[in-house]
């Protein structure tokens, strides 16, 4: 068997070499300069399949140091297949230290949540996103889109939005909600619930978004206006949990889960961030994201 | 020439392009970039080196006003990155006592692909977050700013700010700017910001 002897390691610091590694920072700090926009890159072949995570994970190891604590979640928990297996991939190939509490994190890699707990400007969120580009729903070429945000030619989106009202009463979408940033570029926020949509306008920490089957990348920087998408008369709202509450400690002003039991029939609901929970649970000191939507349940609660 | 041997292009490079990431993305913070030894040409200072060392490669061009060819022989040992002229270049590094017309000439990209514009390096000689004497006081609004955001920065003209206001005029289209001073403080202005001076 011929083994490598010429290095230590089969592959390169945080596994991207370093010529791919600096032209996605070249691309995130124009992402950062123009909020909202989509920066093509290149998409590096990683051990994953694109789509389960790559974009994310480029954008992580790009950024990442050996001073950093990186914490993994994927809908919310800690402990699903996708979070584990990421985080020990980035830890491999880093050695850089990993955390569940979302107060350590300097790096907090998600799939399709925002954190219940407020971040701070210490704090750097990537998003794993499939499909970056809001448009496609109502436009399928990619030349097309483009040209439209670059004109700022949105109608289609604004008459889509219209439509589902008319017909259904109410604007369907649900994950994904598009926003408004910077009063300039519509953008796809990732498939996170509309619960977590406001937490991105005028945050203390910066979010990152990458988009690795689609080979794009953007950023909301920190103190950044975004809008969900919404009419005079008719407003953005975020899901009701008012009816419900967490079967572990009572709390209902969070994303919940719902899960069905065995007979299938009845289902419990739980708080949906894993961290936030068991903080709850454990009786800790937890700062919650606040917002307008927070805001008015909380109030409604008193 | 010079081929710098304290440089770890991999942890360096890094932790200095987290630096960068943070000024760029709070723009008027000023960030300090280490204290790597160096042995830039001239006086060219060692902050917009290493801004350079963590973001130049084969991939990009450049363009170096000052010291033009020492500046580039430097550059390219140290980086492999392209010089070109100023209209091309991806990265343009400047003095603040230059002229702004050189900031004209800058590429501010396509309305379709902004993000193919330059960032423009600025050696000014010092950057400050509180009031001093004989210094410019810039007044940022915008993403990345809660309110209003003033910094002072010593030696940059009139021409040169008046030219990137002229230049980030027709948002989305622009440069974005990274200011570095004598002693490795660094300060950036991106596009998306709206800036004034006195």
């Amino acid at each position: 068997m011929i083994e490598n002897k010429k290095f230590n390691t089969s592959y390169n610091y945080a596994f991207i070499d370093e010529t791919t590694k600096k032209e996605i920072r070249r691309k995130l700090l124009k992402a950062v300069c123009i909020p909202g926009y989509q920066v093509p890159y290149s998409s590096p072949e990683m051990p994953i399949a694109r789509g389960w995570g790559t974009g994310g994970l480029h954008v992580t190891l790009a950024i990442i140091g050996q001073s950093d604590v990186l914490k993994m979640i994927d809908q919310g928990s800690d402990a699903s297949v996708n979070a584990c297996n990421l985080r020990d991939f980035v830890h491999m190939t880093t050695d850089c230290a990993t955390t569940f509490d979302t107060r350590e994190a300097t790096i907090i890699q998600t799939r399709h949540r925002i954190t219940e707990e407020k971040l701070s400007d210490k704090q750097i969120m990537v998003f794993q996103v499939p499909q970056p580009e809001p448009l496609r729903r109502v436009e399928r070429y990619e030349y097309k889109t483009r040209q439209m945000h670059a004109e700022s030619d949105y109608a289609k989106m604004w008459l889509t939005l219209y439509e589902a009202y008319v017909k259904w009463g109410d604007v369907m979408q649900g994950a994904g909600y598009p926003v408004m940033v910077n009063g300039r570029y519509i953008m796809s926020p990732s498939p996170i619930p509309r619960w977590d949509v406001p937490n991105l306008n005028n945050s203390e920490c910066l979010y990152l978004f990458g988009a690795g089957r689609e080979k794009r990348l953007y950023a909301v920087p920190p103190h950044t206006k975004v809008e969900p998408l919404e009419f005079e008369d008719v407003k953005f709202h975020v899901e009701d949990f008012s009816n419900v509450k967490c079967e572990s400690t009572g709390y209902n002003v969070a994303y919940m889960d719902e899960m069905y039991q065995d007979d299938g029939v009845t289902k419990k609901f739980y708080v949906n961030d894993s961290n936030f929970l068991d903080k709850l649970i454990e009786k800790e000191e937890v700062v919650q994201h606040s917002n307008k939507y927070i805001k008015k349940i909380k109030d409604a609660l008193q | 020439m010079i081929r710098e041997i304290n440089y770890n292009e991999v942890f360096d490079a890094q932790i200095h392009f987290r630096t960068i990431l943070d000024c760029m993305s709070r723009p008027g913070k000023v960030n300090h970039i280490g204290e790597i030894k160096i042995q830039t040409p001239g006086d060219w200072h060692p902050a917009s080196a290493l801004v350079a060392f963590a973001l130049l490669n084969r991939d990009v061009t450049f363009y170096a006003n000052n010291n033009n060819e020492t500046v580039a022989e430097y550059l390219t040992v140290n980086t492999s990155a392209v010089p070109a002229t100023v209209n091309k270049a991806d990265f343009v590094f400047i003095n603040g006592l230059d002229n702004g017309d050189i900031l004209l000439n800058t590429n501010i990209g396509v309305l379709e692909y902004p993000e193919k514009s330059a960032t423009v390096v600025i050696d000014v000689e010092n950057i400050y977050d509180v009031p001093k004497d004989q210094t410019h006081e810039i007044i940022l609004q915008g993403p990345g700013v809660e309110t209003e955001k003033r910094v002072y920065v010593r030696n940059i003209s009139d021409s040169i700010l008046q030219a990137l206001k002229e230049q980030n005029s027709e948002y989305p289209l622009g440069v974005d700017v990274i200011l570095t001073d004598r002693e490795g403080n660094i300060m950036c202005i991106p596009r998306s910001n709206n800036f004034s001076w006195n």
